[in-house]
């Protein structure tokens, strides 16, 4: 990969927006979602089959991230 | 290397687009790795771990000593601190950071924070135009 080349995303906005909560498994270009739990355990098998998929944990929609708290 | 912010659905208060910067940093365990979409907390006084990353990469953390994190309220929760390999896109070296890993379920996956990511790497924040850098440095 150039070093000087930016890196970069499609539009997370539309790929997630039924995945709030939720982790997602994404395709290498992170175009897609391959597949979602409720747990990163879940995703385990895709991920296995995907070694390339990259995870992630769609934050809430309903509250704003701050350091951390609860 | 530079990254783009992402662009992610908008909070309920508002119809702007929440960006964020994120990149793809891949964690390794014993026998296992996996790569996470990771955000860049310069306010984070160390990397902080979703508890269900460390158990998917069967990290035993047990042995490591408890310690606090402490949020903005006030209240606090059980952290184990240890070390994790990492590599990030586009370099082949892997290296070796501190972090934290919440106990617990928490509603993250990864904070990449100061002690030692930010040591160990160039960062350098470029929101007006969502693009940041970073470059590893040691």
């Amino acid at each position: 990969m150039d070093k000087k080349t930016t890196v970069k995303n499609p539009d997370f906005s539309k790929i997630l927006k039924r995945y709030e909560d939720q982790w997602v498994a994404l395709s290498e270009k992170k175009d897609r979602v391959i597949s979602s739990g409720k747990t990163l355990k879940e995703l385990g098998a895709t991920i296995k089959l995907n070694p390339s998929a990259v995870v992630m944990k769609v934050p809430s929609f309903e509250a704003t991230l701050s350091p951390f708290n609860r | 290397m530079k990254y783009d912010y992402t662009r992610e659905s908008p909070l309920s208060y508002t119809s702007k687009i929440t960006r964020k910067p994120r990149i793809e940093v891949e964690f390794f365990g014993k026998e296992k790795s996996v790569k996470v979409f990771s955000i860049v907390d310069s306010g984070a006084d160390i990397t902080l771990i979703n508890e269900e990353i460390a158990q998917f990469l069967d990290i035993d953390l047990k042995g490591l000593p408890l310690f606090k994190t402490l949020g903005i309220t006030g209240n606090s929760s059980d952290v184990r601190i240890g070390k994790i390999k990492i590599k990030l896109p586009g370099y082949s070296k892997v290296s070796e950071i501190k972090a934290q890993f919440l106990i617990g379920k928490g509603n993250f996956d990864v904070l990449l924070g100061q002690d030692d990511f930010f040591d160990k790497h160039r960062i350098k924040f470029e929101r007006d135009h969502f693009v940041f850098e970073i470059t590893p440095v040691k």
